[in-house]
């Protein structure tokens, strides 16, 4: 090789290297960078339970750091998807839905595999002429020509889908697709973490309707995960009891859904009342509320005659269906109590027992006899602490199934 | 010698035409919505009816493909060579679920099934303009 074509051979090697250096250099800055979106994605926008801010986290990610436009969000439902979110897309979607293996999202979701697909117009009117079939209505970019489509997955759960749909034919490259690929899933983690938050706090919710936060907070425990068999706790409570009188030849006169609806109006009257006095229900039987009040019996009194007065407003409001007037009876007592979890492993039931409830309930009782809405019994009159703001009436002295001595039986008036 | 400038014509937005030969060397032009990019060197259709098209490659397995680039439209010829065709792995799934969610899209899904990917060797590609010598091993 002569001197010239060994330097120009030298020549050509080096701008090669040089050409290999730049590559890589070119990779690892991509590389770089990649890491770079993924430590902000995972630290700062999806760091969030909430799911409909995590949406628009992710919608504003995809649009503003990658420039996608138009993108949705579908969550995984056993046999189709229905659309959580979207961005960038007139009509909205929200709620649509997409059977597994229809369409492109279908598809991608029943496959698990991530798909690009260029040209959707031209592809769909092929199917449509050879077949001679209209396409399924789908939740769907008007006119998208591209689309990108990914599975959400945690593991082997399907989340969702991710897709991002465009106008223009050739709108995706297969840079889009690996992006997508990277942050997938951490999206997938991002929306399954925030949904089973969510569903979490529905559940808690629901629960705290079957056994009350108060009762929970009374045995010191912050949620109902947190009880077992035999937490309990003594202390001295007062226990109402309340019953609507003649209920039975009342409820036989209406069929059962409409005894069903009558009875969810009244306790839907009188159950509010309790826990504006600091009490909360401890069961309903039928028709009778039985309530804790574990503060102090002026609260149990009060709420007592407040369910006095709405009493009179439900009835006028019964009486414009036709329906003759309820009576009620009411028994207050203030003894102590055990309040705790009871039953087996398999089925508990937060409750409170003590003598106090059995002579809350016999006072109940008695309220037909004497003719009187309210009774309360000696030992509430005796604790009350606001007792110069009522008028107490001695009405009779009643006998307690096992226990020796009587009870002295009082009516209750607000002080004029 | 599938460069980056053709990709955009490998991606099924303008469909492309494929001429094959038969046994009695009647030429056969038919339409096909995408040739596939496989590899650098390698391409693929895929078949969906046994149509003609396939029929004559089993004889002869030369065929020339004309696509489009969507975004200048220009036609670029590439001559190919049927090397083999695959019912299964990568190609064929990627090939079989862009074709099930279109169909799909119709409830055409059970009519409109892959049998097969035909994979081509690519043994040169030219502008339209530039193929103006007879194609050598046709």
């Amino acid at each position: 090789m002569s001197e010239n074509g060994l330097s120009h051979e030298i020549k050509r090697q080096m701008s090669e290297n040089q050409q290999k250096i730049d590559q890589l250099n070119d990779q690892l800055s991509r590389k770089t960078d990649e890491i770079k979106i993924i430590q902000t994605i995972s630290s700062e926008i999806l760091n969030t339970l909430d799911l409909e801010t995590l949406f628009d986290n992710i919608m504003s990610l995809m649009h503003e750091v990658f420039g996608f436009e138009h993108c949705m969000i579908l969550l995984s439902e056993d046999t189709q998807l229905r659309v959580a979110s979207s961005h960038g897309h007139e009509d909205q979607g929200i709620g649509m839905t997409v059977p597994m293996g229809k369409g492109v999202i279908g598809t991608v979701a029943q496959r698990r595999k991530i798909m690009r697909m260029m040209g959707l117009r031209t592809r769909r009117r092929y199917v449509q002429r050879t077949a001679g079939a209209e396409a399924d209505a789908l939740p769907t970019l008007k006119d998208a020509d591209s689309q990108i489509a990914i599975p959400l997955q945690v593991k082997d759960k399907l989340v969702g889908v991710y897709t991002v749909e465009s106008e223009k034919a050739n709108a995706f490259d297969a840079l889009d697709e690996e992006i997508l690929t990277i942050v997938s899933n951490q999206v997938a983690a991002a929306i399954d973490n925030a949904s089973a938050y969510n569903q979490l706090q529905k559940l808690a919710e629901a629960n705290s309707r079957f056994v009350p936060r108060q009762f929970l907070r009374l045995l010191g425990k912050e949620a109902i995960t947190e009880t077992e068999l035999d937490d309990q706790i003594e202390g001295s409570m007062t226990v109402l009891f309340s019953d609507i009188r003649d209920f039975t030849p009342l409820s036989e006169s209406m069929s059962p859904s409409e005894t069903f609806a009558f009875v969810n109006d009244y306790l839907g009257t009188m159950a509010p009342i309790i826990r504006e006095h600091g009490g909360f229900i401890d069961k309903y039987i039928g028709d009778a509320i039985m309530a804790i009040f574990p503060n102090s019996p002026g609260d149990a009194v009060a709420a007592g005659l407040k369910m006095e007065q709405h009493l009179a407003q439900f009835n006028a409001r019964i009486a414009e269906q036709g329906r003759p007037p309820i009576r009620i009876g009411i028994g207050i007592h203030t003894g102590p109590l055990v309040a705790g979890i009871v039953g087996f492993a398999e089925r508990l039931e937060g409750t409170v027992i003590g003598d106090c409830v059995n002579t809350a309930s016999r006072l109940e009782g008695v309220t037909k006899d004497l003719s009187v809405t309210l009774l309360v019994s000696e030992t509430v009159v005796r604790e009350l602490a606001e007792a110069n703001e009522y008028v107490f009436d001695s009405l009779d002295e009643v006998s307690v199934k096992g226990k020796a001595q009587k009870v002295q039986v009082f009516g209750v008036s607000e002080r004029p | 010698m599938i460069t980056e400038d053709l990709i955009p014509a490998l991606q099924g937005i303008v469909p492309a035409w494929i001429v094959t030969t038969s046994d009695e060397n009647i030429p056969n032009c038919t339409c096909v919505s995408q040739v596939y990019p496989v590899d650098e060197t390698h391409v693929a259709i895929s078949n969906q009816f046994f149509s003609k098209t396939f029929r004559n490659l089993q004889n002869n397995k030369h065929a020339v493909v004309q696509v489009i680039h969507p975004a200048d439209n220009r036609m670029w010829v590439l001559e190919i060579e049927h090397v083999r065709t695959e019912t299964e792995g990568a190609l064929f799934d990627e090939m079989d679920m862009q074709l099930a969610a279109i169909a799909s899209m119709s409830n055409m899904e059970d009519v409109f099934k892959l049998q097969s990917a035909y994979v081509f060797k690519v043994h040169s590609v030219s502008h339209l303009t530039e193929a103006q010598r007879p194609a050598q091993s046709l």
